[in-house]
């Protein structure tokens, strides 16, 4: 579905990523992990053209993202990161993420706005419709996000730390509801993470980014302490969750 | 209260206001005398009219502008005058008078045509000066205008100088700005590319609305933003340089009339645009008016009266 092959990018002639391939497959929730600095963010972003490659091939459906029109793109592959505050209502924000189906002179659809009040309902974001994207909690801020991306009906959403900054409840509470969108709609899942625990509970595969190269990428499963330990250079503690029997790292 | 409601009492305040515009001439008492047909009708139709109609038109087009920009820079204090274009326009008419100097009509259009030229080229240095590793860069662009103000500040200030004083009082005048055009000339050419500009901008409406929020949501929404900031900022550009080239520089309406219509109508460029557009043309002809009485039987140029209107007006807003 996703295909990146000897993909290279310079920022202010510097190498960030240093020709990478890998394969992303349909349905798939792939995490992103690694030091601070490693090109995580950067790999993702260039998935969907907002930092372009300096070489390589990137491919989305078998058609280099260089061939797509940039609205034909947002029908396919959307982005999420920290959505900072702005003055729209939520509601219009949302509205917003039809604009690859927009036509020049045409007003909004009924169709766009069904879309809209159901991508609401699945985030729990109906209630403070007509409030202010800057009147909202971060948390509030990150489930009208979500929405927007719902709403935008691509196959595939970039998340760039999306939990980053919320506390543990509001952490948790986006995590299980981006995992549910991704099961339920069956939508592939590329998600930037810091957090070990929730890239290894909800992931099928992990790929670990050090200095701009795959360290590793593999299935979840399989993923042990000492890869973390090489990866960050610290020492982890394994232990099992004695809910799903999934391994859990703690540092101490 | 229901946007479309709001836009029929901002509609009808335009209708009221552009009416006493007309009617009232420089002393209060004439607002009676229109009505008893004691003034001729060339009056009217041969100076009011036109003046009132350019009020609209260069208020719509400033304050147009004015939206336009905050979204284009993420900065409610964008305006269309932040890049230069006042300065551009006035080095351009400046230049012209002192070393040519025509009287009459045809120095009249040639004085429009300095400042029109002298407009574009500001805002071309701009664009170029800052265009470096990124295509569209707002903050350096913001720099460089506010660098290009100065600079053409400085060269203005420098040919005054040297130029006779007669030339340096009609340089000075232009830069304060004014309505007084004659004829209708003119008021046709300002509506042909007032409603050329605003369906083109208007097409971009929800680009607008994504560039105000960001680069990175914009992107990913599908905004082709390199191709949507260069049209907006060259269309934009246009229509002020056309309508400064007639009234001059009349400053503060490109922010203040976007900030008063985004406080009752939202953000959302869709009703934003057309709301910022007879805010603006409210607040010109209201000033015009004021300009015109308030020192009766002398009337100043209406670039004094919004400047300082809108810079108090301004500071309100900041300190709240």
């Amino acid at each position: 579905m996703i295909k990146a092959d000897n993909l290279t990018i310079l920022l202010d002639d510097q190498t960030i990523i240093d020709s990478v391939s890998f394969n992303v497959f349909r349905g798939e929730y792939l995490s992103i992990i690694g030091p601070n600095g490693a090109g995580k963010s950067t790999v993702l972003r260039s998935l969907c053209r907002i930092i372009n490659k300096s070489s390589g091939e990137i491919k989305i459906f078998d058609k280099s993202i260089s061939d797509y029109s940039q609205k034909e793109l947002a029908r396919k592959i959307t982005y999420i990161g920290q959505l900072q505050p702005n003055d729209f209502t939520a509601e219009e924000f949302i509205l917003f993420s039809r604009y690859p189906y927009f036509s020049a002179f045409a007003g909004i659809s009924k169709l766009d706005r069904d879309i809209t009040r159901e991508s609401m309902k699945i985030t729990f974001t109906s209630e403070f419709a007509k409030r202010k994207i800057s009147d909202l909690s971060s948390g509030e801020r990150q489930r009208v996000a979500i929405a927007s991306a719902l709403a935008q009906g691509t196959d595939i959403i970039l998340f760039d730390e999306p939990v980053t900054h919320l506390d543990p409840y509001f952490d948790h509470q986006i995590s299980e509801l981006i995992f549910d969108i991704h099961k339920k709609r069956n939508i592939t899942v590329i998600n930037v993470t810091h957090n070990l625990n929730d890239a290894l509970k909800y992931s099928d595969r992990i790929m670990a980014l050090k200095k701009g190269r795959i360290v590793f990428l593999k299935d979840s499963a399989v993923v042990n302490s000492n890869d973390m330990n090489e990866l960050f250079g610290i020492d982890f503690i394994a232990m099992e969750n004695p809910k799903d029997k999934k391994m859990v790292l703690v540092r101490v | 209260m229901p946007k479309r409601k709001k836009i029929f009492i901002l509609l009808f305040l335009l209708f009221v206001s552009f009416v006493l515009n007309i009617a009232i001439g420089s002393d209060l008492s004439s607002f009676f005398r229109v009505f008893s047909s004691d003034i001729s009708n060339e009056i009217i139709f041969k100076i009011r009219l036109p003046r009132a109609l350019m009020a609209v038109l260069a208020g719509g087009t400033f304050a147009l502008c004015g939206a336009v920009f905050q979204s284009l820079f993420r900065n409610p204090i964008a305006s269309p005058f932040t890049l230069g274009t006042a300065s551009g326009a006035s080095f351009g008419v400046t230049l012209f008078i002192s070393f040519f100097s025509f009287g009459g009509l045809m120095g009249m259009s040639l004085t429009s045509l300095s400042a029109f030229l002298g407009a574009i080229l500001s805002v071309s240095i701009v664009y170029f000066a800052s265009a470096g590793r990124k295509k569209f860069n707002p903050n350096s662009m913001i720099l460089t205008g506010v660098v290009i103000n100065f600079f053409f500040s400085g060269l203005i200030l420098f040919i005054q100088y040297l130029t006779d004083q007669a030339n340096a009082v009609r340089i000075t005048r232009w830069t304060m700005g004014g309505l007084d055009v004659v004829g209708m000339n003119s008021v046709y050419f300002a509506a042909f590319v007032f409603t050329a500009g605003f369906f083109i901008i208007y097409n971009f409406r929800d680009d607008l609305n994504l560039l105000f929020i960001g680069e990175e949501i914009s992107v990913s929404r599908g905004v082709n933003i390199d191709r949507s900031r260069k049209y907006l900022f060259i269309f934009s550009s246009l229509m002020i340089s056309s309508i400064v080239s007639f009234t001059g520089p009349i400053g503060f309406i490109g922010i203040i009339a976007p900030h008063i219509a985004s406080k009752y109508f939202g953000r959302n460029y869709r009703t934003l645009l057309p709301a910022s557009l007879i805010t603006g043309a409210i607040i010109l002809l209201v000033c015009d008016m004021i300009s015109r009485t308030i020192l009766w039987p002398a009337e100043i140029p209406v670039g004094i009266i919004t400047a300082l209107i809108g810079a108090l007006f301004f500071i309100r807003i900041i300190s709240k």
